[in-house]
C-alpha cells in the first residue's frame, strides 16, 4: 500500500513534467496562422494521468500544469488556463467511464474536453476583458474539434502501451 | 478490457455537439452582426442614419468633393463619387457592424455601427 502511494506520487510528478515538456514542444512548433489558438498537447499528459494514475492523479497533474503556466506566462495566462483546464478536466473525468465501457475512445474525450477548455477560457476572458471575445468562439470551437481529434488519436495510440509500464 | 480500436461511433457525440455549439454561436453572432446605423464622418461634421430607412443623399466632403450615399434594404453603399480613384464606389454595399467605406480624397468615412453611441473611437479606445 505504501509502495502504491509512493508510485502514484512519482507518476504525478512524471506526468506533470510531461505536460510542461509538451507545452514547451508546442511553443517551439511553427506558429499557427490563427492567434490565441494552441493545439493543447499538454492535455495529453493530463488525460493520460487521469487514466493511468487515478482521477485524482489527473487533477493533480492539471493543477501542476496551471502552476507552471502561472510561473512561466504570468497571472492573466494562468487565470485563463485555470478556467479552461478546470472545465476540461471535469469533462474528461465525466467521460472516462464511457471509455472503460467501450462506448467511446479518447478521441471523444479529447474533443469534449478541448471544447470545454475553449468555453472555460472564453468565460474567463469575458470576466477579464470583454464579452466581444465570443465573436471568435465558433472558430475556436471548430479548432477544438480538430485539436481534440489529434490529441485523442495520440492517447488512443499511447495509453494501451503506457498501461504496460505504469 | 478496452481493445485498441482507434475510433468508435461514440466519439461522434462530442464532435457533433461541438459542431452544433459552433453553429448556434455563429448564427447568434450573425443575427446580431448587422448594424443598425451608418455613421457618416466628414470634415464638415458627423451624422448617423438608420439603415432601416431607404435613402439617397449627397455628402459634401473636403475640397468640394462630394459622394452620393445610398441606403437600400439595410445596406449602405456609395453610388457616385467625384474623386478619380472610385475606391469607395468599388467597395460595394456593407451591412455588418464594424465594416466601413472610406473616400479619402473627400475625407468621408461611412461606418456601420450597432447603435448611435458605438462610434469607432469608443471601440478603439
Amino acid at each position: 500500500m505504501q509502495y502504491h502511494r509512493t508510485k502514484q506520487i512519482a507518476l504525478v510528478g512524471l506526468f506533470a513534467a510531461l505536460a510542461v515538456v509538451l507545452s514547451a514542444v508546442e511553443s517551439a512548433l511553427p506558429p499557427l496562422p490563427l492567434p490565441a489558438v494552441r493545439l493543447g498537447l499538454a492535455n495529453v499528459a493530463v488525460t493520460a494521468g487521469a487514466v493511468l494514475i487515478s482521477p485524482l492523479g489527473g487533477v493533480f497533474v492539471a493543477v501542476l500544469k496551471v502552476l507552471f503556466v502561472l510561473l512561466s506566462r504570468g497571472v492573466t495566462a494562468a487565470w485563463m488556463s485555470a478556467c479552461g483546464t478546470a472545465l476540461a478536466v471535469g469533462m474528461t473525468l465525466a467521460l472516462l467511464p464511457l471509455v472503460r465501457r467501450d462506448k467511446m475512445t479518447y478521441i471523444g474525450v479529447s474533443v469534449a474536453s478541448a471544447t470545454a477548455h475553449t468555453l472555460g477560457q472564453l468565460a474567463a476572458a469575458t470576466l477579464w476583458l470583454t464579452a466581444a471575445v465570443w465573436s471568435y468562439a465558433p472558430l475556436l470551437i471548430l479548432f477544438s474539434l480538430l485539436s481534440g481529434c489529434v490529441t485523442g488519436l495520440v492517447l488512443n495510440v499511447c495509453i494501451p502501451r503506457l498501461k504496460a509500464v505504469c | 478490457m478496452a481493445d485498441k480500436r482507434l475510433f468508435r461511433l461514440g466519439d461522434l457525440i462530442p464532435a457533433v455537439g461541438a459542431l452544433v455549439l459552433a453553429g448556434i454561436l455563429l448564427t447568434a453572432m450573425l443575427s446580431h452582426g448587422e448594424g443598425a446605423y451608418v455613421l457618416v464622418q466628414t470634415p464638415n461634421g458627423e451624422w448617423s442614419w438608420p439603415l432601416s430607412e431607404d435613402t439617397e443623399r449627397v455628402v459634401v466632403g473636403q475640397d468640394g468633393l462630394s459622394v452620393t450615399v445610398e441606403v437600400l434594404g439595410g445596406e449602405v453603399r456609395v453610388t457616385r463619387a467625384d474623386c478619380p480613384d472610385q475606391v469607395c464606389v468599388h467597395t460595394g454595399a456593407i451591412d455588418e457592424s464594424g465594416r466601413a467605406i472610406a473616400c479619402l480624397p473627400a475625407g468621408v468615412v461611412l461606418t456601420v455601427v450597432s447603435d448611435r453611441q458605438d462610434a469607432p473611437d469608443a471601440v478603439a479606445r
